[in-house]
């Protein structure tokens, strides 16, 4: 179909660190290839393992909405607004970078690796006033449905962040199908699947899949297993 | 190949220096850095770039006048105003160049 991207996970940019493993689904660092620089405001997704003890030392971001999301072990965060906290799997992390911040992310365990997702963002605001935020989302809340884990909206269900987009959760059993609707006209839908196996349309998705859609008002999401996904609502216009 | 020459700007000097040596690790380019924009239209003039990086905190006003004294001068100088962190530099650069 003419308004979709399919990025299966064995083509995604590999990096191997020794203390960092990651997969870039688009362009990043030294993974270079244009055909996959961003999905509309969806500019990184980046599917990091790091060893025990090591992490990303401090280092300055402006003009981007950073998202992290563990998936398992605790993340150590510390950045120039003086905020310390430990993110752990269930939780979700937003930083606005707007004028300027500077941040490092630590696996607090010296043994067990941390698992995440470091996803980013085009803003819709330009150096607007940095901050940061963090939550402990119900795991249960995304049984056999959508929990919806970011939005535009500081009074609405998850974190906010300064762009017209929405993320969403869910983990179906096998057999469970769920229409989702898209939220706001113009903006795309880009489906991670994290575990198991779905479908998107006709489409299936098999673990670490990636899947973009755009010009579409409903579509149909149905697991062909146990299957756990997180879908980002995006604006196509930067 | 003849190296890209690629002049930076930013306001923090830290990140400039992170940008520079990312920059300066790439075999096909070089690097030279300013946080000012008197200095950098200094180097400007003296230099032959291909490129100039807006980067960390150029405010609005600088962008506009920093982008028109480079193309006053060099018409198909590619300006990229960069935004994100460090990560998302090497790949938006390449695709600067194309």
């Amino acid at each position: 179909m003419e308004n979709t991207i399919l990025h299966k996970a064995d083509t995604r940019g590999d990096a191997n660190h020794g203390w960092l493993h990651s997969k870039h689904t688009f362009s990043f660092a030294n993974y270079y290839n244009p055909e996959r620089m961003h999905f509309g405001a969806l500019r990184v997704l980046n599917d990091d393992s790091v060893e025990g003890g090591m992490g990303f030392g401090t280092h300055p971001h402006d003009n981007m909405e950073i998202i992290s999301i563990p998936l398992e072990g605790d993340l150590e965060h510390r950045d120039s607004m003086n905020n310390i906290a430990v993110i752990k799997n269930g939780d979700i992390q937003v930083m606005s970078a707007g004028t300027g911040i500077q941040h490092s992310e630590y696996n607090k365990s010296k043994d067990n690796k941390v698992k995440f997702l470091q996803i980013w963002v085009f803003p819709n605001a330009k150096n607007v006033t940095p901050r940061y935020d963090q939550i402990t989302l119900n795991a249960a809340d995304r049984h056999n449905t959508f929990q919806q884990i970011l939005s535009p909206n500081a009074d609405d269900a998850g974190v906010w962040i300064h762009q017209n987009a929405w993320f969403h959760l869910a983990k179906f059993d096998k057999g469970t199908s769920k229409e989702y609707t898209i939220k706001s006209k113009g903006n795309g839908l880009y489906i991670f699947n994290l575990s198991g196996d779905i479908k998107v349309g006709e489409q299936v998705l098999n673990a670490r899949d990636g899947y973009g859609i755009w010009d579409f008002e409903k579509l149909t999401i149905s697991a062909d297993s146990e299957a756990e996904f997180l879908l980002m609502e995006v604006p196509m216009q930067l | 190949m003849t190296k890209k020459q690629i002049l930076v700007v930013g306001r923090h000097q830290d990140t400039n220096e992170k940008v520079l040596h990312l920059i300066n690790s790439n075999e096909h380019w070089i690097g030279k850095g300013s946080i000012t924009d008197e200095s950098a239209l200094e180097m400007y003039q003296n230099g032959t770039f291909d490129m100039a990086l807006l980067s960390g905190g150029i405010e609005v006003e600088s962008g506009i006048k920093l982008r028109a004294a480079f193309t006053e001068k060099n018409p198909d100088i590619v300006v990229l105003q960069h935004f994100g962190g460090i990560g998302t530099l090497a790949a938006d650069i390449e695709k600067a160049f194309l």
